[in-house]
């Protein structure tokens, strides 16, 4: 019964979307997309509600549907104005609607069809940027489909095969596709036990997923080729299945983890200083994200591997905050460096300037992002690298925290320098005249409120804290002081504009 | 408790929007502007008695130079941008804000908004180097950001994580600075250096000093007297709370800031004098100066004394450096250039701006009844009375001072040199009038600079500095009096100007 009734409210979204896809009215087609989206949302609440989902899907599902939203309404015009093919948009849809139910679904099963589509769809999209750019690699999508998609189903099937091979006995399972479908939290209760051969197999997917050395290639040319709303999503959205996975494996299997935390930390840390080295040597605005892309999931994996080391609640509680703070910042910057790139026709960021002027309304989501990646309160940026910092100093004098919290320390220094490199695409004269800005304007409305509103989950993430029931005064203080925000945003509005 | 908290905060949030409001008509109503922003910086002696607020030596000694310090500079900027800009608007609001938030972090009361406040004023720092230039200061902020907020991420979260530790997180965000003397905080020599990293590298001490010549002089004029004078105080005031507030390991902290206090003070002194730029030579002189608050600041285990002289020294130095940096931008609105080998004529050209500088110049050297002669007597006093106590560390200290005062003497003889010498520059141009509030401005922080010693004689340092000191004091007011009167009466005026030795 309640499968059935799971199934049948799944499939709204899906079909609403694939049919709006049809409408030739503009608003009309956004008001279908936001029902899509918002109908989601509620099927999401309904099922936590109904205990059937836990609260790491509630938190991934709810902020992921909240950044898709606004793509989606972003990509109508993006597919329009640049010339994509007109499936465009209902790919970017399909693309997010997956992923999402793949965070959803409390189960192997759920996890690894929704994923495969994803996956499908990711390569499908990255070909068409591939087709469409003039100066982006021309086999991103092959390496995305061989290495990071690859490497992902290995270890997925690795773990298929070793939970359908265990618990059918366990469990009193009538088939072997049964255990399939058993949750993640019932899988938690009693851990399998595997052999460390197979778990470095089951984490080798995970890693290429999020991108980490030496499995890292794949993703500066898959991010930076592929449509803009494409790029946020695989870069925000997708590349957090990296930590996802890992945390669900961490829940169901029982290996002996030492030699793994110390090879996750080392490759974390080779990730962060990697991407953000490349990332500040960039001159293309996509690439400088991608490669920082890297360097963010490296800091993710550093949280996971001390929350692996320890346990603590409090720290997935900051790992959480940390992925989602990366998720929102980075997918404001693709979003805005997608519309640059749209009215200038280039996106080379020691060329591009004076966007405050030309963009005004999707600067201010810019700089919300901005904000949030170099660590300004009240941000999301700001909260992960308070916790994070606070809880490492908290178990001081082992010498592995200790690496962990200079890993941290690093990564807030790269996070700052590629926030003030791509802080200056805002700054200075622009190229274009006063009366075109006009005109540009009006022409790109709705997709500069939709980066406003993606940068706004800057600040917006941090109550994702609420969940756990855990620094309640911290979420009030935060509330309290995010008017701050504003006048800070406002102050350096200013200063960018001096110069027009 | 919560009461006062929701009073301050409508306190604060009043204050910003009088602000936002008087720097969003200062092109149209600008004496509504002025008075506005007079009544908000000055405010906080009259409203925080009002809603419960102590004040402390500490305080009062910070506010009054947080307050007075912001009235000058905010009039003077005014005055600077009009001149550069025309419209201001928007660009004095930032200045305005910064110093606002500055005023706000001395009257912190809670280990939260001392966090979040001075995380908020670093970023403000860093607007105000972007202020005049753009992104062309890029490398500028980049290295500033980089330097100070990590390393003052560091210290501030430590203090957060020590104290989380203790009694749980949630009660840390409520904890008020006073109670966390009660919880007794102990820490190991590492947390030792991490809890003071971040303020002295505000304070730029070796090695990480690199950041702050190239910030002070990219950054507009009035935003570099914010720096030195105001922002750097803040590290001070930190240095000061978390001495009192935590059991540091005290061998560590003295060592610490006295070596590298030691290092910072002669450093910066000796390449005051390898330079013409006078913004990189009073840069280099903060530099120096900020060693010789550190060396200060180490010696206070030692004898309480150091306490009230670091007050004394912040006070000297914050409205000396205010002053200093409000006149080098003076100079360069009146000659465009900021090199001392082709300046030398503006005693002829700026007659009014001369004769408040010559008590910049009195006070960088020392010269009674300058604050600088009372600050740099104090110490010596104090320490040749540590002597016995500790004869090694006083006497490397000492000689430190000394060779302090020998190098103000030269760089200071090299800034006064930008008015009086001129045997071959000229003038570039015709010079440019300042506006009345950049002179009234400048005449406060002079004065200020002569009138705020009396304030140190009821606090007391020692009694026995203290009758000298103001025997000195009361002849040196009257001897400048004196000498001000005999200069209007009897002084022969030119009617025409000679510059370079030429007629014109």
């Amino acid at each position: 019964m309640n499968s059935t009734l799971i199934y049948f409210l799944l499939s709204i979204p899906f079909i609403t979307v694939i049919l709006g896809s049809k409408i030739r009215n503009d608003n009309q087609k956004y008001v279908v997309k936001s029902i899509s989206y918002t109908s989601y949302l509620s099927i999401v609440i309904v099922l936590y509600s109904m205990e059937l989902i836990d609260e790491l899907s509630l938190v991934y599902t709810i902020s992921i549907i909240l950044l898709a939203w606004p793509i989606s309404l972003y990509t109508e015009k993006y597919t329009v104005l640049n010339r994509y093919p007109s499936y465009l948009p209902l790919f970017i849809d399909l693309f997010s609607l997956s992923m999402i139910t793949a965070y959803l679904s409390p189960n192997i099963l759920g996890l690894i069809t929704a994923w495969t589509i994803a996956e499908l769809i990711g390569f499908i999209l990255i070909g068409l940027g591939e087709q469409h750019s003039i100066e982006g690699s021309t086999r991103a999508s092959q390496n995305f489909l061989f290495i990071s998609a690859l490497t992902f189903e290995l270890s997925i099937f690795t773990l298929t095969y070793i939970v359908m091979t265990t618990l059918t006995f366990i469990l009193g399972a009538t088939s072997s596709l049964e255990a399939l479908t058993i949750p993640f939290w019932i899988l938690a209760k009693n851990k399998i036990e595997v052999p460390s051969i197979l778990a470095s197999l089951l984490i080798i997917g995970f890693i290429a997923k999020s991108g980490l050395v030496p499995l890292h290639f794949w993703l500066p040319s898959a991010h930076s080729v592929a449509p803009s709303p494409a790029s946020s999503l695989l870069s925000g959205v997708m590349t957090a299945m990296g930590v996802y996975g890992l945390l669900r494996i961490n829940m169901i299997i029982e290996t002996d983890l030492q030699p793994l935390i110390y090879v996750l930390l080392t490759i974390s840390l080779i990730s962060i200083l990697y991407g953000g080295l490349q990332a500040h040597m960039q001159r293309d605005g996509k690439k400088l994200l991608a490669y920082s892309t890297i360097a963010g999931n490296g800091f993710s994996m550093i949280l996971l591997t001390y929350y692996i080391y320890t346990g603590d609640i409090d720290v997935l509680i900051a790992l959480i905050v940390s992925i989602l703070a990366h998720m929102s910042y980075k997918a404001t910057f693709f979003l805005d460096i997608g519309l640059a790139e749209q009215i200038t026709g280039f996106r080379y960021i020691h060329r591009l300037r004076g966007l405050a002027s030309t963009l005004p309304i999707s600067t201010l989501g810019g700089l919300l992002a901005f904000l949030s990646i170099i660590g300004v309160p009240p941000t999301t940026g700001f909260t992960s690298k308070l916790l994070s910092i606070l809880l490492t100093i908290s178990r001081f004098p082992d010498p592995l925290v200790l690496g962990i919290f200079i890993s941290i320390i690093l990564f807030i220094v790269f996070s700052i320098i590629i926030g003030l490199d791509y802080v200056k695409i805002y700054f200075g004269k622009p190229s274009i005249k006063l009366d075109q800005r006009k005109t540009l304007l009006e022409k790109n409305l709705l997709q500069q409120y939709c980066v406003l509103f993606v940068g706004l989950t800057n600040i917006l993430f941090t109550l994702s804290i609420l969940l756990f029931n855990r620094f309640t005064s911290y979420v009030i203080i935060y509330i309290l002081a995010s008017p701050l925000l504003l006048v800070l945003v406002y102050l350096i509005n200013n200063v960018m504009r001096r110069e027009t | 408790m919560i009461w006062e908290l929701i009073q301050r905060y409508t306190y604060y949030i009043l204050l910003l929007v009088i602000i936002l409001f008087a720097d969003h008509i200062i092109d149209r109503r600008l004496m509504i502007s002025r008075v506005l922003r007079i009544v908000a910086f000055a405010s906080p002696w009259f409203i925080l008695p009002v809603i419960g607020f102590e004040f402390k030596l500490l305080n009062i000694v910070f506010i009054l130079l947080a307050t007075l310090g912001s009235i000058i500079i905010s009039f003077y900027s005014e005055g600077y941008l009009k001149i550069l800009f025309g419209k201001i608007s928007s660009l004095q609001m930032i200045i305005d804000i910064t110093l606002l938030f500055i005023i706000i972090f001395f009257t912190t009361q809670n280990l939260i908004e001392f966090v979040i406040i001075w995380i908020i004023v670093e970023l403000m720092g860093s607007l105000l180097v972007l202020l005049e230039r753009g992104m062309r200061n890029y490398n500028v902020v980049m290295k500033y950001l980089l330097v100070c907020v990590t390393a003052g991420d560091i210290s501030l979260f430590l203090l957060l994580a020590l104290t989380a530790m203790k009694i749980g997180f949630d009660q840390t965000l409520i904890v008020s600075l006073e109670e966390l003397k009660n919880l007794n905080l102990t820490l190991n020599p590492l947390l030792t250096i991490l809890a003071l990293i971040g303020f002295t590298t505000k304070l730029a001490q070796i090695p990480l000093h690199f950041w702050l010549v190239d910030t002070y002089t990219e950054t507009s004029s009035p935003g570099t007297a914010i720096f030195s004078g105001l922002m750097s105080k803040m590290a001070i005031y930190a240095i000061l709370n978390i001495y009192s507030l935590l059991n540091l390991d005290i061998t560590i902290y003295t060592y610490m800031l006295l070596i590298q206090g030691i290092i910072t003070t002669i450093y910066g002194f000796l390449l005051t004098t390898l330079h013409s730029d006078i913004k990189k030579i009073m840069s280099y002189s903060s530099l120096g100066h900020y060693g010789v608050m550190t060396m200060i600041a180490s010696l206070i285990p030692y004898n309480n004394i150091f306490y009230t002289l670091l007050l004394l020294y912040v006070l000297y130095h914050g409205f000396l450096k205010i002053q200093a940096f409000l006149n080098v931008s003076t100079i360069e609105i009146l000659t465009n250039t900021r090199d001392i080998y082709r300046l030398g004529y503006l005693a002829q050209v700026a007659r009014k701006v001369y004769s408040y500088s010559i008590i910049t110049f009195l006070s960088l050297i020392g010269i009674p009844p300058t604050l600088g002669f009372y600050a740099k007597f104090a110490l010596l006093v104090s320490l040749f009375m540590l002597f016995n106590q500790v004869p090694l560390i006083s006497l490397i200290i000492i000689i430190c001072i000394g060779f302090a005062s020998v190098f103000s003497v030269i760089y200071s003889i090299k800034y006064i040199s930008t008015y009086t010498s001129s045997y071959r520059s000229k003038p570039i141009r015709t010079t440019i009038p300042l506006t009345n509030t950049q002179y009234w401005s400048e005449i406060c922080s002079a004065v200020s600079a002569v009138i705020l010693p009396l304030m140190f004689l009821f606090i007391g340092v020692n009694t026995f500095i203290d009758r000298i000191a103001f025997i000195v004091y009361v002849l040196s007011i009257l001897s400048m009096f004196l000498t001000y009167i005999i200069y209007r009466k009897y002084a022969p005026r030119e009617t025409k100007i000679w510059v370079g030795g030429i007629e014109v």
